[in-house]
């Protein structure tokens, strides 16, 4: 169920909202810290089942950060910092006529580092500390149904996962990326388009924004 | 000159209860086969694919994505009060230009396929009268070109079938009514230049052995 009508604010261009983990990003930044740790294999199991909706997120990712514990908050930043973006769908973002913004469950102490320099705000969840800094909670956890729901105007959100589910329900085009070729059943029954190309997707958000190509060709 | 490949959409959200079937039409396995990956396999890797789906999709979309790496899916939430002209609506709204229109329970040989893909201009897939409940086209001839003017479900002498293929222009189905099935969202269309294909479609039970025929016989 689709809240927005198409018919509101026709005239705006959309906000486009973009889910971070392995969405704009190549990797899902848990698994890449655990695998600093050796951990990879534990944390790609649970993120499985969180992307999959088959317990509570929340639950889920509490226990994932705890699996992160033994990481210093120097070696979490170097990690991130390395971390690869999808640059197409980057490009594409860059260019829309409209406001766009990312929207991440992850905690600001691990998106931060990465997300400060690009340009581009974003939302995420905020982490419960220790006298060092690392994280060993959650305190606040982002509802990004929340955030589609407070944009003026129509909405566009792209994203791969079940705690994506409900800001694409909310969203008046939702749209589903899955370059693992993972089915995620509450994805694709709130989504209008599921991409597994990374190329096809930013041709279709081209399409809808009216962006031409990097190539200033017609695709 | 180069010709761009049309976008191929693949119909698959119904549910097919004609066939009597608990599964979607596209996972019935033909000769070893899925019928959504015999359709896959079938279609040239450049050309672009997009699959409607609403019954069972979470299983057609397992299915498709073992065949083809990088499918796009639209998904119609309505597919229980809709017909198929809704789903392909859907799915046209992720292309533009030509998209080729096949029905998930149409067999169409490569060769008539491939001819769709490419043409530029409407076209639909006619066949010789089959199966049960079939939907005959109204047609005329001029200079060895068929031009389909009308559906209709009554036959007469030298009938032909309406297939479920057809290659349009994805602009164009924006606009047109789209609550029943895709021949009665071509109807503003018409008249339209048609063309005979080899196919084979499954509808009822019967269909089934027929089209494991077909497919033997493409065998050689």
């Amino acid at each position: 169920m689709h809240s927005k009508s198409e018919n509101d604010s026709q005239n705006l261009p959309p906000s486009l909202f973009v889910d971070l983990d392995k969405t704009l990003l190549e990797q899902e930044i848990l698994v890449e810290l655990a695998r600093s740790i050796g951990r990879h294999e534990a944390m790609g199991r649970q993120t499985g089942r969180a992307m999959r909706g088959e317990e509570s997120f929340l639950e889920n990712f509490s226990r994932r950060i705890r699996l992160l514990e033994d990481i210093s908050v120097e070696t979490a930043v170097q990690v991130v910092k390395g971390l690869r973006f999808r640059n197409e769908l980057l490009g594409v973002m860059r260019c829309w006529p409209g406001p766009v913004a990312i929207v991440t469950s992850n905690l600001d102490c691990w998106v931060s580092p990465l997300l400060l320099g690009l340009g581009f705000p974003f939302y995420c969840s905020t982490a419960e500390t220790n006298g060092v800094g690392q994280p060993i909670g959650v305190r606040t956890l982002l509802h990004k149904r929340g955030i589609v729901e407070a944009a003026s105007g129509p909405t566009i959100f792209v994203g791969d996962g079940a705690n994506d589910a409900e800001a694409i329900a909310a969203s008046d085009l939702g749209v589903g990326f899955w370059p693992d070729r993972q089915v995620v059943s509450s994805v694709l029954m709130a989504v209008q388009y599921i991409f597994t190309s990374e190329e096809r997707l930013c041709m279709f958000l081209r399409q809808r924004s009216s962006l031409t190509p990097p190539d200033g060709g017609v695709d | 000159m180069h010709v761009s490949s049309a976008t191929l959409v693949i119909n698959a959200a119904g549910r097919g209860s004609r066939l009597g079937y608990v599964l979607n039409k596209s996972l019935l396995v033909l000769d070893g086969m899925t019928l959504i990956e015999r359709q896959l396999r079938s279609i040239p890797l450049e050309v672009p694919i997009i699959v409607g789906v609403g019954y069972q999709a979470e299983r057609v979309a397992e299915a498709a994505m073992k065949v083809r790496p990088d499918l796009t899916f639209s998904y119609n939430p309505d597919f229980e009060r809709t017909g198929t002209a809704r789903t392909l609506a859907l799915s046209a709204g992720a292309a533009s230009g030509r998209i080729v229109s096949l029905d998930g329970d149409l067999l169409v040989g490569s060769q008539d396929l491939n001819f769709f893909l490419q043409a530029q201009e409407n076209l639909l897939g006619i066949t010789l009268p089959t199966g049960r409940e079939p939907v005959y086209c109204s047609y005329s001839v001029s200079d060895d070109d068929v031009f389909v003017h009308g559906f209709t479900r009554t036959h007469s002498e030298g009938a032909v079938e309406w297939s479920g293929l057809a290659n349009l222009d994805a602009a164009d189905l924006a606009t047109l009514p789209n609550e029943g099935h895709v021949y009665e969202m071509l109807a503003a269309l018409l008249p339209v230049r048609a063309m005979k294909i080899d196919c084979t479609e499954i509808d009822f039970p019967e269909d089934v052995e027929l089209a494991i025929e077909w497919l033997r016989k493409l065998k050689g």
